[in-house]
């Protein structure tokens, strides 16, 4: 599978946005987070896990597994310097695209 | 992830797939916690958790393409399918495996003797710099009245190169030997052997880049006219079978010309000399094998010239100065020695003849490379179209075998599988086939070449190839394989996942129309490759037995041959010959004995002179016939018709008598009709004051020199001398056992002279054919595979075709179809593409006819039996492979045929 220059949709950017400002968290914590942040997004978690997956084929994000307070094997994920990157690259294309559509919509 | 780590899950998924699984785990666990935190009961909360998460077996799915090489996967899982269909159909599977196996071991072993022979590089450092001196010689200079190479310098002329190239290239001298002598070893008890024995320069090793396997090489202290040392250094081959590779032999002396040498190493590993084809048994330092006063003579072209290029020197640097430096030489030369046979402007011309600077990476022309060129050469066509047969062969058997699977395919199609993935699955098996055809096919390749090049020699003048399988045989033939794989594949490949989604849904989807569609094309594909194997192997044939059954006009039977050289080479010549015959004539069991100046039959081995004569009284009209100086009694003692005239008495033998006798073709084409006795010519070579030669008998044409051309109009000359000569002896009985008798007794008759070598004429004919006579084998070989191949592909596409009918038939037989009608029905289908084929296989066959032409002997390939011959053979492969499925369907029982549903 090639790496993509850009993520695709807005899940991924999320994960590493969330990663980012929480640290490391495991796939559960991450739909929490999102879930606990906006009312409005509700994360397909179906589509959560091959989208970390794809994160850390792309060498983004890492994973190792750790085992929680009660005891269970979780998997956590970690944003890696790369990832960082991408992260300010996705973030600075979704705000000139967002100020784009903006302006379509208010000339319109 | 690394590649390493994909490949390792897509090789055992159950590891990645457990990951999976436990992270998901985690995902449900956390999420029934949080909703019994809410206040959810906990069997609402399980429920609830798993249909948040949605189906856990498609997202695993998902998440695994991601974490393994899905590429790889779907391969893997291809070729565990592929066993299984191949072993589902083992016979027909096997059968396809020999077939290609078959094509593929006949190709890679034309391509490994070919290879050895012509393009391998020696086995040297850096072989692309070596490279060899020659001069193009104007064409008045050779027999043949053509411009042609030579590579012999006098020794005096290669100091002269050596020294001028020194900036460029270091050149070293070599004197290579055209046959085999016989040496004695110390520890053989006076039984002289016969090796190639060649003389090279002190550096010569040292440039060639050899090292020593035992012992040491020829250093340059060995090579000098004063104080070089007389040692010797074997090939590791010859020591290897001559003496069982035994350190022992280092210490050893070998007698060659009466000048004993000491071995003192072996030359390592695969170096067997400079001419592929020829191993050089025996070095000697150069100095001291050539005769000094030879050695030292400004005009006789003694050596050949070699080297290797410095780094970084191209020839077309060196070659002007080399250019000067030898016609300066040649003009100083030609002014103090004029050379007889030359005049006015032949003088500047061969002065001035242009130097090349050859290539040597792959050693030197030899005689035996220029011979079988072109016998391996049609051997690989026809290899090439015996692979193509097969690989037709093998692509029917696919395309019949993915028919019976359009069920299946339409099937997966269906349920969404793309045609690619189809496409690459029907590629994995023919892969299979090819791989397994490809290992069987280097198998037998390593089984053949041994036996091919044991018989591309006479025994008694063996040939040598470094044909071992090496990594260039297993590249051609992996390459070759992956070609036939496509070759085979792509066609059922691509018709197999043509096949619609919406036939699986028919009912009776199995029992299709039964045509034969792209079959058609394929069989007459595969009956026209075969065809054009028949008929290029049928001309083959054909020619070798017109060439065995040539009239020689002589009798070759109970007849030896001895070659005579004078023991001593510094003696002058000698009238040893009547004194000789004599002695032989009268010993038990011999009929009759002569000497020619040639051995008969010895093919380009022989010099051949061509006088120029000018007829009495006609000034002005000049000829060149053969001459071949002969004793007295050598047309009775070969059985030659005498026509006219007499033969030489003994005392034209003794004295100088001008006396000749000529053949039929002499009188025919330069007399016309005129009575030839006593007409006399002169020998225009024979000086200013030539003695005029009468003519005193005419003999029937015979064919001396070659089987292929009739004797041309040739003179026969009166011998003197032994020396030199060949001695033919007619015994009364089978001569095989006689040869070391007469041997013993004819150099106790003559001291002076040595018996250099002895063969029965008729193995001197037969070696003669040894090209043609592997030829022939070959395609005698190659005739029977191919018609096999195309009659059991023909059987395999008419039977399947014809089961695929059954139903039709059945009707057909119900509604009152006669047997003949329903025979005539399957014939008639297979009919066409049987004649397509014919036709087309007869047309490539004509054109490539053209390229055997050389090899060809009293056929041409528009004879009658030319073309009659694989026609029938073609026509009664394709009866026997559809008769017996056409009476099978004939005899169907109609019940039966309709209830196969």
């Amino acid at each position: 599978m090639s790496k993509q220059d850009a993520l695709q949709g807005s899940l991924p950017l999320l994960v590493l946005k969330i990663l980012d400002r929480r640290g490391p968290l495991h796939g559960y914590g991450i739909t929490a987070q999102i879930e606990a942040i906006s009312t409005l997004l509700r994360v397909e978690e179906g589509s959560l896990y091959p989208a970390l997956h794809r994160l850390e084929e792309c060498g983004w994000i890492r994973a190792e597994w750790t085992t929680t307070e009660n005891k269970r094997r979780a998997r956590v994920y970690k944003l890696t310097p790369a990832g960082g990157k991408q992260l300010l690259d996705e973030e600075r294309r979704w705000t000139s695209i967002a100020a784009a559509i903006g302006q379509v919509l208010e000339g319109a | 992830m690394s590649w390493i780590s994909r490949i390792a899950n897509a090789v055992r998924p159950g590891r990645a797939a457990a990951g999976l699984d436990d992270e998901l785990q985690f995902h449900l666990d956390e999420r029934i916690d949080d909703l019994i935190r809410g206040g959810v009961p906990r069997h609402e909360a399980e429920i609830l958790a798993r249909r948040q998460l949605g189906n856990r077996l498609s997202l695993r799915e998902s998440s695994y393409d991601v974490k393994s090489a899905a590429w790889l996967d779907s391969l893997l899982r291809d070729f565990s399918f592929g066993l299984r269909m191949h072993a589902k159909r083992r016979t027909a599977s096997l059968a396809a495996i020999a077939s290609l196996a078959l094509a593929i071991g006949a190709c890679t072993a034309a391509f490994t003797l070919i290879d050895a022979l012509i393009f391998r590089p020696l086995p040297l450092p850096a072989p692309g710099q070596l490279i060899n001196l020659a001069r193009m010689m104007p064409a008045f200079l050779s027999a043949d009245n053509q411009p042609s190479e030579s590579d012999s310098f006098s020794y005096p002329q290669y100091e002269l190169l050596r020294d001028t190239a020194r900036e460029h290239a270091d050149l070293f001298a070599m004197r290579l030997s055209a046959g085999l002598q016989p040496v004695l070893f110390d520890d053989a008890a006076g039984a002289s052997e016969n090796v190639r024995a060649e003389a090279i320069s002190g550096q010569g090793f040292e440039i060639l880049g050899v090292k020593p396997a035992f012992g040491r090489l020829i250093q340059p202290a060995d090579d000098s006219v004063t104080g070089g040392h007389p040692v010797a250094v074997l090939s590791y081959a010859f020591w290897s079978h001559r003496f069982g590779a035994s350190p022992s032999a280092i210490g050893r002396w070998v007698t060659v010309d009466r000048t004993q040498f000491q071995i003192v190493g072996i030359a390592a590993g695969p170096f067997g000399g400079v001419q592929p084809g020829y191993l050089t048994d025996v070095w000697l330092p150069l100095s001291v094998a050539i005769d000094p006063r030879q050695l030292a003579d400004p005009d006789r072209g003694s050596v050949g010239v070699w080297g290797r290029l410095n780094a970084g020197a191209t020839p077309s640097q060196m070659r002007d100065p080399l250019q000067a430096v030898l016609t300066n030489f040649l003009r100083d030369r030609v002014r103090i020695n004029p050379p007889r046979n030359l005049h006015g402007a032949q003088l500047q011309q061969f002065t001035d003849a242009p130097l090349h600077i050859r290539d040597a990476s792959t050693g030197r022309d030899s005689l035996f490379r220029l011979q079988f060129l072109r016998p391996l050469g049609i051997l690989s066509l026809i290899c090439a179209l015996l692979l193509l047969v097969a690989c037709s062969n093998v692509a029917n058997l696919m395309i019949a075998r993915a028919s019976a699977r359009n069920a299946e395919m339409a099937l997966r199609m269906s349920l969404g599988a793309a045609r690619s993935r189809l496409i690459q699955q029907m590629l994995m098996e023919s892969a299979q086939l090819a791989a397994a055809a490809c290992a069987l096919g280097l198998l037998l390749a390593a089984l053949i070449v041994p036996s091919i090049v044991v018989r591309l020699g006479p025994t008694e003048f063996p040939a040598w190839l470094d044909a071992g399988p090496g990594s260039r045989t297993l590249a051609f033939a992996v390459a070759l394989s992956l070609l036939t794989a496509l070759l085979f594949g792509v066609v059922p490949a691509l018709r197999a996942s043509s096949v619609s989604p919406g036939y699986a849904l028919k009912a009776g989807g199995t029992q299709n129309s039964g045509r034969m569609g792209s079959l058609r094309w394929m069989l007459a594909a595969q009956v026209g490759f075969s065809v054009a194997v028949l008929f290029l192997s049928g001309l083959l044939l054909l020619s070798f037995r017109k060439l065995i059954a040539v009239d020689l006009g002589f009798a070759r039977d109970n007849v030896v041959l001895f070659d005579l050289a004078p023991r001593n080479p510094e003696s002058h010549r000698t009238d040893s010959g009547a004194k000789l015959l004599e002695y032989v004539r009268h010993l038990p069991a011999v009929e009759a004995a002569s000497l020619a100046q040639q051995r008969p039959m010895g093919g380009a081995m022989v010099w051949i002179m061509t006088p120029i004569i000018r007829f009495s009284g006609r000034a002005n009209e000049t000829v060149r016939p053969i001459e071949v100086p002969v004793s007295e009694g050598f047309f009775r003692a070969m059985r030659i018709r005498c026509i006219a005239g007499r033969d030489f008495l003994s005392e034209e033998i003794a004295g100088h008598s001008p006396a000749v006798i000529v053949n039929q073709a002499f009188a025919d084409k330069f007399l016309h009709g005129r009575n030839p006795i006593g007409e006399t010519f002169d020998k225009i070579d024979d000086g200013p004051d030539p003695v005029p030669q009468q003519i005193v008998g005419v003999v029937a044409n015979f064919r001396y020199n070659n089987l292929r051309e009739p004797g041309g109009p040739s003179i026969y000359t009166p011998l003197r001398d032994a020396a030199g000569a060949t001695l033919s002896i007619r015994t009364a009985s089978r001569s095989a056992s006689l040869v070391p008798w007469l041997r013993a007794e004819i150099e106790t008759a003559a001291p002076a002279l040595t018996v250099r070598g002895s063969i029965l004429l008729a193995s001197q004919i037969d070696n003669t054919m040894i090209g043609e006579r592997l030829l022939a084998l070959l395609a005698g070989f190659f005739s029977v595979a191919a018609l096999l191949l195309a009659g059991v592909g023909l059987y395999g596409v008419v039977n399947y075709a014809t089961v695929r009918r059954t139903r039709e038939i059945g009707i057909r037989i119900a509604l009152g179809a006669r047997r003949a009608a329903v025979v005539r029905l399957i014939v008639g289908g297979a009919a066409m593409p049987v004649v397509t084929g014919i036709a087309l296989g007869m047309g490539a066959g004509l054109g490539l006819a053209r390229y055997l032409a050389s090899q060809l002997f009293g056929v041409k390939a528009a004879d009658f039996w030319s073309l009659a011959v694989p026609l029938a053979c073609m026509l009664i492969a394709a009866a026997a492979a559809v008769l017996p499925p056409a009476l099978r369907a004939a005899d169907a029982d109609p019940l039966i045929a309709l209830r196969c549903e």
